[in-house]
């Protein structure tokens, strides 16, 4: 398993492991909403905590609902750090929205129209979301995943596609119903 | 359960399908990566306390990269190497404040993934999985049929990724149900296939349902 290749510590598994999944943890990151430009630092991170603790791997759930969970809890952590940071600089500076150019440039593309209307949920709403309906995990797994109650998981994503659709209408209302990923 | 509307379903096919990292971002990544680990395994560079989940820092790839060149360079030792350390100038490695240090961030860099991923002789390619949903379902049925339950959910997720509304979604969702059964998670096998069964599907699939531990 620890197989040593050119780099100390960087297994052939785990090579097979990143090469494999890197577009999964990519698109995880993406959805759960690390802004683009610090998408590849957080990648990373996660694949630094699975480069540790893929021995422990059992194989009691697939890969990628492992590999999910280490996520979730890699980009929480960040979350919370850049909350922190951002409340930093609104005190010295005060908070800079998004512009109006950028935004109406961004909503010509499907993946960014998505992002925006994920961003309209609340946290744990946005991430049951992401899990079951983009990444098609289980419900059951996300329970595990989340530590939440299969009850408490079936609860949220009934309130997250809600209010996703009503973004969803809102948007269209908005952008004349003309929607590219339709066409 | 509220199912989502059409128009939803097919957005997030649509960015699941074409949203994708750019060709070389994951080779770049691995470069980075492979500096990373090798930075935390010099005796040199050791990482703070609870760094092993590193917060990206604000400045991005940008001094990542520069210090885990330096790291890189200094661990192999080699004369050359050490000789443009110092024309370079590059941040000390181990020294906290190269972190920080306002000019790394702003000099113009080469990109460091071809000193980190040197070619080495002995460096084995590993293939990716397939990405033709066929395959796909043909690796799992196989890994079931190997008693690898877990790689058979990993080939099943890679296929409802590419491939969410294929016509065989529904030997997927078998598949599943018998991978979960595989690996003892008798549960979720049986939340499945309620779910499952509420697609209308074929005869010979829904058997093979009733055949399974979903169905104890």
């Amino acid at each position: 398993m620890n197989e040593q290749i050119s780099t100390p510590g960087a297994s052939l598994e785990f090579e097979k492991t990143y090469r494999d999944h890197y577009t999964f943890v990519w698109r995880t990151v993406r959805r759960l909403g690390v802004p683009p430009e610090e998408v590849d630092d957080v990648v990373q991170d996660v694949f630094m905590v699975v480069h540790r603790r893929l021995p422990e791997f059992e194989g009691r759930s697939s890969l990628n609902t492992w590999l999910f969970g280490i996520a979730y809890r890699v980009i929480r952590d960040h979350r919370r750090k850049v909350a922190a940071r951002q409340r930093r600089e609104q005190l010295a500076s005060g908070a800079r929205p998004p512009t109006e150019p950028d935004r109406k440039l961004s909503r010509r593309q499907a993946a960014h129209v998505l992002d925006e209307l994920l961003a309209t949920l609340d946290d744990d709403q946005r991430e049951v979301m992401v899990m079951a309906d983009v990444m098609n995990i289980s419900a059951p797994e996300i329970a595990e995943i989340t530590g939440a109650k299969l009850n408490t998981v079936y609860s949220r994503l009934r309130l997250a596609r809600k209010a996703f659709e009503r973004a969803l209408a809102e948007f269209r209302a908005r952008e004349g119903g003309d929607l590219p990923w339709m066409s | 359960m509220d199912e989502l509307s059409e128009a939803a379903k097919s957005l997030i096919e649509q960015v699941n399908r074409e949203d994708l990292p750019a060709a070389d971002q994951a080779e770049q990544s691995w470069g980075v990566l492979q500096t990373r680990l090798t930075q935390e395994a010099a005796p040199e560079a050791e990482p703070t306390p609870g760094a092993a989940v590193q917060p990206p820092t604000q400045h991005g790839q940008g001094v990542q990269r520069w210090t885990g060149v330096a790291v890189l360079t200094l661990a192999l030792g080699a004369a050359g190497a050490l000789a443009w350390l110092l024309v370079q100038r590059p941040p000390r490695a181990g020294d906290p404040a190269a972190r920080d240090t306002a000019p790394v961030v702003a000099t113009p860099r080469p990109p460091p993934v071809s000193a980190t991923a040197a070619p080495s002789p002995e460096r084995q390619r590993v293939p990716a999985a397939p990405e033709d949903p066929a395959a796909l379902l043909k690796q799992a049925e196989a890994a079931i049929g190997a008693g690898d339950g877990a790689t058979a959910l990993t080939a099943l997720e890679r296929h409802a990724e590419i491939a969410p509304v294929d016509p065989q979604r529904d030997l997927r969702m078998v598949l599943r149900i018998e991978a979960l059964c595989s690996i003892g998670r008798k549960d979720h096998a049986k939340a499945e296939a309620r779910a499952f069964a509420t697609g209308q599907p074929a005869a010979a699939l829904a058997d093979r349902v009733t055949r399974s531990c979903a169905a104890d």
